[in-house]
């Protein structure tokens, strides 16, 4: 429940923002409510909902005690892993799109049906940036969860530090994030200069071309994914286990 | 008999915790009864022998294979283990089906396999319900259930008979020799005696990760000889059952306990579990656990390892 408040509340905001604002101008607050529920979906709810149903993957079957019915069947290891993110990752990409559309379609409904191809663009460029970034959180989270025993204060911690503090400091240090590669990305595939000028003028620098950003969130996703697959079979399942015992 | 599976200076430590210390035995085919207080090291040994574990030293061999990250393995062994979790929110057979489905099967095959598996453990009126609803011994069927779901040539089966009342505890019983007779190894894990008693001569005794005794019960038991074992039984209709039993000549106290359930010690348990289900079903009694404090198998263990009991 908590997760589908946590993606359902930026393009709640967003509807509400527009439909409250003074602007008269169709694009100016269709811009501002691409660029408000996306910059929200990218910098907190989106990690926070990945991180909430993509972090402890294993150890919640160790502490549930169902681990032991997958364990003794004819699966793999990894294969348990990898089923166990793609499900988690699978709901959360359907949640995330469907909570966009339901709360986009308000939105047209509200205010601009008659706007609808220069935003036809920027709602699918919007999907496939919601749907990008949450597939590199869960992964990202998959490994906080893997490393660290109490991954929850550890995740929060790590998205303080790379996605909001870092958005403070100097511009080089920003690119180090993952909200300012789906930035990138989200522009790249809008091609909408307004929206490009908001997106720009968040991450504070000229922003990376979309095929450039899209090659490190995949590195990031390879690296975390195999890092995760890695500790899992040095340690994972046996010592949780032997823990939990 | 052939061997099934073959321990050799089997030990694991969890850290500074040893689990199992330099246990060698067999376990032949047929039914094997693995006896040993809470904490002695049983779930540890069926876990090696279920590929959960790695071995810390030594080698376990179920097949004549290794089981650690032997998946194939896998398909061959059944298990049921002690824990009483399940995912939420599903019914008996989805739960049974879900795993023949992981076990390799198709989504047909699968439910096929799942309702005979539920028949077998004598669920087949209740499948459609949620587990959340059953009681501890219906979950503990529907455990058994989903370890004989994709036929496997071996049973490990951790504590099957706890929290089940006498009667479901005979059927249970029965299945488990059952499925012996039709050729499978069935390893079932116990600290309660004539429990095992019940199924089968052939045991091993674990006690604090070491192995203490295998081979035939009887050398055991002779030990209990002349001591006297404590049962409380769980029914509220504790005066009536005990009018019933008050005259048998293994009974030696009786007596009720404040939510009606009695307490009794016996001479020879063996025989009151034997006569129990057919006094409690002849009379319309209803009962829900009969629970065996292990005073009298501590007292084996302490006899064996010369501890003070």
């Amino acid at each position: 429940m908590l997760v589908y408040l946590l993606l359902a509340l930026p393009p709640l905001v967003g509807v509400i923002t527009v439909n409250t604002a003074p602007i008269s101008d169709p694009m100016t607050t269709a811009q501002i409510y691409w660029g408000l529920t996306l910059l929200m979906m990218l910098t907190a709810s989106l990690p926070l909902a990945a991180m909430l149903s993509c972090g402890p993957l294993v150890s919640n079957e160790v502490s549930d005690g169902t681990l032991v019915y997958l364990l003794t069947r004819r699966l793999s290891r990894q294969s348990v892993l990898l089923a166990k993110f793609l499900g988690a990752v699978s709901s959360l990409v359907a949640v995330a799109v469907l909570s966009q559309t339901f709360l986009f379609l308000a939105f047209v409904l509200g205010q601009y049906a008659m706007t609808g191809g220069e935003l036809g663009a920027a709602l699918l460029g919007g999907f496939v940036v919601v749907a990008v970034g949450t597939v590199v959180f869960a992964a990202v989270f998959n490994m906080i969860s893997m490393i660290f025993r109490k991954p929850l204060s550890v995740g929060v911690g790590f998205l303080i530090v790379t996605e909001w503090i870092f958005l403070t400091l100097p511009v080089g240090i920003r690119r180090l994030t993952v909200g300012y590669h789906l930035r990138s990305l989200l522009n790249g595939i809008t091609d909408s200069p307004a929206l490009g000028e908001l997106l720009t003028e968040r991450a504070g620098d000229g922003l990376w071309p979309a095929g450039a950003s899209g090659a490190v969130l995949v590195a990031i996703v390879a690296v975390a994914l195999t890092t995760s697959a890695i500790i899992m079979m040095c340690r994972e399942f046996t010592q949780a286990r032997e823990e939990e015992r | 008999m052939a061997v099934v599976i073959e321990l050799e200076q089997l030990s694991k430590w969890y850290g500074e915790v040893m689990g199992l210390n330099n246990v060698t035995a067999s376990i032949p085919s047929g039914i094997t009864g693995l006896l040993g207080q809470n904490g002695a090291g049983k779930t540890t040994l069926l876990a090696l022998a279920t590929g959960q574990l790695r071995p810390s030293r030594g080698e376990i061999r179920v097949f004549g294979q290794r089981p650690w990250n032997n998946t194939a393995l896998l398909s061959r062994i059944g298990y049921c283990p002690e824990g009483d979790s399940f995912w939420p929110g599903l019914s008996g057979r989805k739960f049974v089906r879900m795993l023949a489905r992981l076990s390799g099967m198709t989504d047909r095959q699968a439910c096929r396999a799942a309702d005979w598996a539920i028949e077998q453990v004598g669920m087949t009126e209740h499948k459609g319900r949620r587990i959340a609803e059953y009681s501890r011994g219906m979950r503990q069927r529907t455990k058994i259930a989903q370890a004989l779901v994709h036929d496997p040539e071996l049973l490990i089966l951790d504590e099957p008979l706890s929290g089940t009342d006498p009667v479901v505890r005979a059927e249970l019983i029965n299945l488990f020799k059952r499925m012996a007779e039709e050729g499978k190894t069935v390893i079932v894990s116990s600290h309660v005696l004539h429990e095992v008693a019940a199924m089968t001569e052939n045991i091993l005794l674990i006690d604090h990760g070491q192995l203490v005794a295998d081979g035939n019960i009887h050398e055991v038991r002779s030990l209990l000889e002349g001591r006297r074992q404590r049962i409380a039984i769980g029914t509220p209709a504790g005066r009536k059952l005990a009018t019933l039993l008050a005259p048998k000549e293994y009974i030696i106290s009786l007596a009720i306990q404040e939510d009606g359930g009695l307490l009794l010690h016996t001479s020879d348990p063996e025989r009151l579990q034997q006569e129990l289900p057919r006094i409690l079903l002849d009379n319309d009694i209803p009962c829900s656990e009969m629970a065996s404090p292990d005073d009298n198998i501590r007292a084996v263990f302490g006899y064996l390892t010369r501890r003070p009991e």
